[in-house]
């Protein structure tokens, strides 16, 4: 096998395909899809906001959430009649702070994280029952839905959701499922981060749910730490060929501009 | 299995110890119909504690577990999915199986819209804001638009965006100066712009937009104020000798129309001529066109450029005028004006070591001194006129240019026989005149038409004076020596192209379509006049040249692009109709050939794993060489290269095969990739070279049938050390090719093999400044023949090693040291070079820089290439500036 793989690059193509995606089903049709607007703030210092719009799609059997640029991208780009709105869409999607794919399969309560690193996307596995919710007993009305408060400490933040039993799916924004209803709203208490839920629908088109296929396993602490180095490097090529005589000076600049997108989602 | 057991023991002890009472609930959820619900939500709830909950999903098959550790005799189970009615179930607060069947309920899922989505995207459009960019140091736009994210300024003045070129430079929207775009970029103060507008997948053509997408982005600057009048101004003076180099760019942008001049002067060696160097990729096309470049008909024995920055062995005195005009008519067409004037005076001294390696004899060493001077006056005009319109897109392009050239040579030869001084003399003038149409269509859906015509007139007369006269042996009456030999040579040329293209695709798929033709059409009129001519003596026949040539190919071309998440297939599959004649009536010489040429080439890419991609190519050419080839009478090249061209035309096939494996991992930052190519092409002609003892040489192309080869193989490694900030870099590359020749009557084949090594480091842990190093090893060696084994080889080192040091803010100083070493048929030579800058930002809210240069602290006089061409080792001497300081200050106004 092993000479094989060497020899013929098709069997190598095989092997991993057929394994790459744990034989998880393609789902034609994903039944609902619920539209978030994350509202974020990258540096701590400073008090401007972004802002953008995610997707969570989901499936009987496992639900995707990602930025609702890359969503529109992705489909887009498979619809026949690929045109210039389409290429705007395209254009936006580079301009996503989350340019990561979060699937959950319920089976197992599995979280299987995809993101790029310059061409190649790296996959984490995660277990989301580490997400321990602490339900309250306050309600209030958001959008015409009776939601429930509940509370919950995740990756070094304090999160306070608001969810609804009227819609009976156990899922939500970014990693976070396991409450008997679907979350509506989910802030965490320094206001860094913050969902809302601002469209919610029925899927009608025939779009396939996909598995990023050609993907290397890794953990999260390793992909983080490949990013920041991939992006440094990358910047200091760039910087020492066109400007070496601001070289250091530049190379600094980025450092400290670096430093100051201090404020992740997961701070631990 | 042992294992196994003893932990379902443990398991069945835990479930049965009544203080942990834990319950474990596994059920399935069916619908009425008996069929599995998945992606039902399933709650447990306890009486006895009203706020525990415990929350699971149906999978694939409807099945669930809820495990809870909750007292109380009691469990409610509720069990909820979209489009059923709940379900629920009191019970036993015990391990149990449960299964549920739901009713369906035919209620819609409340779908509601609670805000509609922001409005601030602006398309592709991403927007900076200069300001927020800009630091002290920044003088020029280009300095900002390096730091902005996704951008990248190369050395050259190209803007990279996201790795690609950029296609267009807008400013104010207007195109003012289209791929010479570096001429407004290295010279518009930053201070000027208000927004750099990145605008991405930008398809300039609006004919074009919604039916071929584009990868590029384009930039626009948006100008703070309606009307801005600015620019740059730099002066410098320095010696010794005296020195000066001076920069005054004005620039005024109002609505109705848009003007950037600039005057540039110096002597230190700066080529202001890259200013005016074309950036796009379509102009690399479009300089392989017939007409483009001058061509070399006869000239004075040159030195070449060495391979260093022009700075260190250009000795100029260069003056450049340059005015670029935009005037838009309307929203949709414009008329765009771009002159310049170049004047230029360039001395290159130096000497060459020439080697012919020789399969009937001992190698013949020529060894000259050269001391030339080249007269440079560049005239060049585009009038463009542009309509980009929804329904069409059109673009003529008229352009002319003169070019009046004059080159000086003194040259001191140390042949195998005596000294001697040769005096050459060449003028070169080169006309063109030449006209651009494009035009684009859509033609419904996502389908389109493109139109393209090109006429290109071009004429050079250029001769060549040599004193005392060359090659008396062949061009004096009994071999006896004579004054001076006069080349005269006239070369005319028209050439149009024309094509229409249809393009189209859908889902993975890319069509391109194309038909065309391009005829040439080629007149050399020549002559080589021995002084004083001899009584009565007309020149010889073979000495003369009456060439017209017309070469013509019509062709049909179809491209197809094939793109999924894995493969990137792309099949080239032109067909064409060559046709070619040419006559020379004087000398009652003719050809002619006409044939069919299928040329496909099929390239790919494929994504082996998440790590691994490997790509192929492999191509078939089957062409003829360009009419200007031709001579059936002798022209004098130069004052030692007589050469005739009186076999067929130049026919190649040739095959390609290309392959490579890259590995990129950035977990551990290692990144190696390898690439392998090879060549063969055939050809139906040989030169056939003579060379005399005193070096001189006779050159002559026979019909021959043969065959070359060329492989090369290329590897390369990087690594990133996170901790020390430390990227270092390893390529290596080699070389191996193979040529038939015919040489002093012999058939010999030429095989060289080169290698090149060349490693990086860079450190730059520090905050307060840079470390880096780069060593490079190229070696050459060649060998004609069956002989034994390869010459000697030569080899060149190259070492660099710079400190970047920012002491206090506002300061800043810079030390560079180059190492070359050199080895080849004779000693070594070795030099070193240093420079050393120091700049001083005044602290005045006018940006003021004031700069002192070093440069060559060592004062190194020397330097010296070797390159190899078949039989001939080249080895040039370079006579370098000497050490020299400058003093220069920048401000914008």
């Amino acid at each position: 096998m092993t000479m094989k793989k060497i020899l013929v690059p098709f069997l190598f193509f095989h092997y991993y395909s057929a394994f790459s995606q744990d034989n998880l089903p393609l789902l034609e049709s994903p039944t609902i899809i619920a539209v978030y607007n994350v509202t974020y703030q990258q540096d701590s210092t400073n008090i401007g906001k972004k802002s953008e719009l995610m997707t969570l799609t989901i499936t009987p059997n496992y639900s995707l959430f990602e930025s609702n640029y890359s969503h529109l991208a992705d489909s887009v780009i498979k619809s026949p009649s690929f045109n210039q709105s389409s290429v705007n869409l395209l254009g936006t999607y580079l301009r996503s702070a989350f340019t990561q794919k979060i699937y959950k399969i319920y089976t197992g309560s599995r979280i299987e994280y995809y993101d790029k690193i310059g061409q190649k996307v790296f996959h984490i596995k995660q277990d989301n029952k580490s997400i321990k919710w602490n339900i309250l007993n306050e309600k209030k009305e958001i959008s015409g839905f009776s939601c429930q408060k509940a509370a919950t400490t995740y990756a070094g933040r304090n999160w306070e959701a608001w969810f609804t039993k009227d819609i009976p799916i156990s899922d939500g924004p970014y990693k976070f499922s396991g409450l008997p209803g679907l979350i509506i709203e989910l802030k965490d208490s320094r206001n860094s981060y913050a969902f809302e839920l601002i469209k919610l629908k029925r899927n009608t088109s025939t779009v396939k749910v996909e598995f990023p296929i050609n993907t290397t396993q890794t953990t999260y602490k390793e992909y983080t730490r490949a990013k920041s180095d991939w992006l440094y490097n990358g910047v200091s090529q760039v910087t020492r060929k066109n400007s070496p005589n601001n070289y250091a000076k530049e190379m600094e600049e980025y450092k400290q501009k670096q430093a100051r997108k201090n404020n992740p989602i997961e701070l631990k | 299995m042992r294992t196994d057991y003893l932990l379902s023991l443990i398991l069945i002890t835990l479930l049965w110890c009544p203080a942990i009472a834990q319950t474990t609930l596994t059920g399935q959820l069916l619908t009425e119909q008996k069929e599995p619900l998945p992606g039902a939500l399933l709650e447990l709830q306890s009486p006895s504690h009203p706020e525990a909950t415990a929350v699971t999903t149906t999978d694939e098959a409807g099945r669930f577990t809820i495990q809870v550790s909750w007292t109380g005799d009691s469990l409610v189970l509720s069990a909820r999915a979209l489009g059923f009615s709940e379900q629920v179930r009191r019970l036993a607060n015990r391990s149990q199986a449960v299964r549920l069947a739901l009713a369906v309920n035919p209620t819609p899922l409340k779908e509601v819209t609670v805000k509609a989505p922001p409005t601030r995207r602006e398309g592709d459009t991403l927007s900076y804001r200069v300001s927020a960019f800009t630091d002290k140091k920044d003088r020029v736009i280009a300095d900002v638009l390096r730091k902005l994210p996704g951008v990248e300024v190369e050395a050259d003045g190209r803007i990279l965006y996201e790795g690609r070129p950029i296609q267009k430079f807008y400013i104010n929207g207007a195109d003012l100066l289209e791929n010479r775009y570096n001429l407004a970029s290295s010279n518009l103060p930053a201070d000027a712009v208000q927004d750099v507008q990145v605008l991405k997948r930008h398809q300039p053509v609006k004919a074009l937009r919604g039916v071929q997408p584009t990868e590029q982005a384009s930039l626009n600057l948006e100008l703070k104020k309606k009307v801005t009048a600015t620019g740059q101004g730099r002066l410098g003076a320095g010696g010794s000798p005296t020195l000066w180099n001076a920069n005054l760019t004005p620039m005024l942008f109002t609505p109705r129309q848009q003007l950037l001049d600039s005057y540039q002067t110096n002597n230190t060696g700066q080529d202001v001529a890259a200013e005016l160097k074309p950036l796009g990729l379509g102009d690399f096309q479009r300089l392989r066109e017939p007409g483009a470049v001058k061509p070399d008909l006869t000239g004075i024995q040159g030195l070449g450029a060495p391979p260093l920055a022009a700075s260190r062995y250009l000795f100029n005195r260069a003056h450049l005028l340059s005015a670029n005009h935009l005037l838009p008519f309307s929203k949709e067409a414009q008329l765009r004006v771009n002159t310049s004037f170049l004047h230029d005076r360039q001395t290159y001294t130096g000497s060459t070591r020439t080697t012919f390696t020789l399969p009937d004899g001992p190698p013949v060493t020529l060894l000259e001194a050269k001391d030339n001077t080249r007269y440079i006056n560049q005239l060049t005009t585009d009038l463009a006129y542009v309509r980009n319109v929804q329904r069409y897109y059109l673009k003529n392009t008229l352009s002319a240019a003169g070019s009046w050239e004059a080159q000086d040579g003194l040259l001191t030869r140390n042949g195998p026989t005596e000294a001697a001084t040769v005096t050459q003399r060449a003028t070169n003038p080169y006309y063109t005149l030449s006209n651009r149409l494009g035009l684009v269509r859509p033609a419904g859906g996502q389908r389109v038409v493109q139109v393209n015509s090109v006429v290109t007139l071009a004429a050079t007369p250029q001769q060549l004076s040599v004193s005392p006269g060359p090659l008396p042996a062949l061009l004096a009456p009994g071999g006896l020596a004579y004054d001076q030999a006069r080349q005269q040579a006239r070369a005319e040329s028209f050439y149009t192209a024309n094509s229409v293209a249809y393009i189209t695709g859908r889902q993975h798929w890319h069509y391109t379509y194309s038909a065309g033709f391009s005829l040439q059409t080629q007149r050399l009129r020549s002559k080589l006049m021995p002084l004083p001519a001899g009584p009565g003596s007309e020149v010889a026949d073979t000495l003369r040249n009456h060439l017209r040539a017309t070469q013509g190919r019509y062709y049909a071309q179809a491209t197809i692009d094939y793109k999924t998440d894995r493969w990137h297939l792309e099949l080239e599959a032109p067909l064409s109709y060559r046709t070619f004649s040419a006559t020379d009536g004087p000398l009652g010489a003719s050809q002619q050939r006409r044939y069919f040429a299928p040329e496909p080439r099929l390239s790919g890419r494929y994504e082996l794993s998440g790590l691994w991609h490997a790509t192929a190519g492999a191509g078939f050419r089957n062409e003829l060489a360009g009419p200007e080839q031709l001579a059936y009478g002798y022209v004098l090249r130069d004052y030692r290269t007589l050469e005739r061209n009186a076999a067929p035309l130049t026919q190649t096939r040739s095959w390609s095969l290309n392959g490579g494996l890259v590995y990129e991992n950035p977990l551990t930052a290692w990144f190696y990739r390898a690439s392998y190519s090879f060549s063969t092409s055939a050809r139906n002609q040989l030169a056939q070279t003579l060379v005399r003892p005193d070096g001189s040489q006779t050159t002559v192309a026979v019909a021959e049938s043969n065959r070359g080869q060329n492989q090369s193989v290329s590897a390369s490694a990087s690594k990133f050390i996170s901790e020390w900030k430390l990227s270092l870099g390893l390529q290596l590359n080699a070389g191996l090719s193979r040529q038939p020749l015919l040489l002093n009557g012999q058939l010999t084949t030429a095989r060289n093999q080169n290698g090149t090594a060349v490693f990086k480091a860079n450190l730059s842990a520090f905050d307060w400044g840079n470390l880096e190093y780069s060593a490079t090893l190229t070696a050459l060696r060649g060998r004609l023949g069956p002989a034994d084994g390869y010459g000697p080889s030569t080899t060149q080192q190259q070492q660099h090693l710079a400190l970047s040091w920012y002491p206090a803010e506002r300061h800043l100083l810079q030390l560079a040291t180059d190492y070359y070493r050199s080895q080849g048929v004779g000693l070594a030579v070795q030099n070193v070079f240093a420079d050393a800058t120091y700049r001083y930002t005044l602290p005045t809210a006018r940006k003021i820089d004031v700069e002192l240069k070093a440069t060559n602290l060592f004062d190194a006089r020397r330097y010296q290439t070797t390159y190899f061409s078949g039989f001939i080792l080249v080895q040039n001497d370079y006579r370098l500036r000497p050490r020299q300081a400058l003093v220069s200050v920048r401000a914008s106004f």
